[in-house]
């Protein structure tokens, strides 16, 4: 079978159909998300563009940032993960974040060894929505919906908080207001 | 009266589990993106009797020396679920030296030893699933494993720090066959484990009631579905029976036959 046939029987079919994704990943509450986190930043969706590459479909984010809640940020951010969408046809990946161009959110990311751009933190774990509250100035954190990961609590559990607090336990349960958040990631840090 | 209450509460809270808290995985709506205008969730699964599987043969490094059991407990993954059900059967079609998962290129069961660049390090395994969105005829599914970040073991005597690679491929066998996230807290589709546990290796009652229902079929599975027009493809490469669709294929056929047209040289 000629390599160029090949190639458009594989195009045709992979453009016809959707991809659906399930995953197991490692419970994280604050304090693990910080650990996992090479960067923890505020910022807008700027674009997003789905590709395929070997294969595999991937969707870029650019995401510009405006404030950094940890490490050293550049202004324009790029998220690279599995999954999409395209003109041709539609990606799901359940557990993978979703985003939404001109969408306000708190992001905690990690990258991969030898990669130039960032995924996630713990899949949708790691991703919030900001929205302002019913006086228009209070921001808001949303956590993601955590459907379609399967949470894994390590043993031995990560280093425990010198105090319990039931913010962190709830972190993906409540609106959190974005200043008090921020607040409890430096002191964490400390 | 008195008792109709306490009588009430216990019914509500023991009748979900009763009628079944497995879910299925659909085309869109739920948890993942929204359904369009006028489009209908279709739910995600395969429409053929036989799946057939192929295994990275460069394995992982972390078992190293336990090759064979290592293949012992895939196929005992798959054979939890073959058992349950007569209707679908999963059938190992060889081993494979692709190590990252492609998309239509035959299921795979792969491992991540070096890299784990589009996700999450905390993610121990991914299964990806490609489906036709009109139909949710899964054409495709891939399990990878992150061996790269996390250690898993394959006995429960050494299961210290690591996670148990038999009930994390059983749950993600699950996933595989298109069932979703069951709400039964003690079947193999929850969505919550702890590291170290190996319960997930079998099945639950609410996880064999899932199964069943998404794959009702009574009759043996026969593993020999491969459509006449990519016979030709799989034989010359020896694959597997995975790119197939029973429904509405003639749009394909036509477009194949339009790119074969094209892409034939011409005589000048």
């Amino acid at each position: 079978m000629p390599s160029k046939l090949k190639v458009v029987l594989f195009t045709i079919i992979f453009f016809a159909s959707s991809t659906l994704a399930a995953s197991t990943v490692i419970k994280l509450d604050l304090k693990g998300l910080l650990q996992y986190s090479d960067l923890v930043v505020v910022g807008t969706v700027k674009s997003k563009r789905s590709y395929e590459e070997k294969g595999r479909i991937l969707t870029s984010i650019i995401v510009s940032q405006e404030r950094v809640l940890k490490g050293i940020a550049p202004k324009v951010i790029e998220i690279i993960q599995i999954g999409g969408k395209t003109e041709k046809y539609t990606t799901y990946v359940p557990g993978m974040p979703s985003f939404t161009v001109n969408e306000r959110t708190l992001l905690f990311l990690e990258k991969p060894k030898n990669a130039k751009t960032f995924v996630v933190t713990g899949m949708s774990q790691g991703k919030f929505k900001i929205s302002a509250g019913p006086d228009g100035k209070t921001q808001f954190v949303i956590p993601s919906s955590l459907g379609g990961i399967s949470l894994v609590e390590k043993t031995p559990a990560l280093p425990t908080l010198k105090k319990t607090d039931v913010r962190d336990v709830k972190l993906h349960e409540v609106v959190t207001s974005l200043d008090a958040l921020s607040e409890r990631i430096k002191a964490l840090q400390e | 009266m008195k008792c109709f209450f306490p009588l009430f509460c216990f019914t509500l809270f023991f009748l979900p589990a009763q009628l079944g808290a497995y879910e299925f995985s659909f085309t869109c709506g739920g948890l993942g993106e929204p359904c369009r205008n006028g489009e209908r969730a279709k739910q995600v699964l395969w429409k053929k009797d036989c799946v057939s599987y192929y295994v990275n043969e460069l394995g992982s490094s972390q078992f190293e020396g336990d090759s064979e059991r290592f293949k012992e407990v895939i196929d005992t993954s798959f054979s939890v679920w073959n058992d349950a059900m007569p209707g679908i059967k999963a059938e190992l079609a060889g081993e494979t030296n692709i190590r990252e998962s492609v998309a239509l290129d035959g299921n795979v069961i792969t491992w991540r030893d070096e890299g784990w660049p589009h996700a999450s390090a905390t993610a121990l395994a991914l299964t990806i699933i490609i489906f036709d969105p009109k139909t949710g005829e899964i054409v495709d599914a891939d399990i990878e494993f992150n061996t790269a970040v996390h250690d898993f073991s394959l006995d429960e005597e050494s299961m210290v720090g690591k996670s148990d690679f038999q009930s994390t491929l059983t749950h993600e066998i699950g996933h595989f066959f298109g069932l979703d996230h069951s709400q039964e807290r003690e079947a193999t589709m929850f969505a919550s484990s702890k590291q170290g546990q190996s319960k997930k290796r079998t099945l639950h009652p609410d996880d064999l009631a899932g199964f069943s229902a998404a794959y009702p079929d009574t009759k043996e599975a026969v593993c020999d579905t491969v459509p006449d027009f990519l016979r030709g493809k799989v034989e010359e490469e020896g694959c597997c029976s995975t790119i197939t669709s029973k429904s509405d294929k003639s749009g394909l056929i036509l477009l194949l036959i339009l790119s074969v047209l094209l892409l034939r040289p011409s005589r000048s």
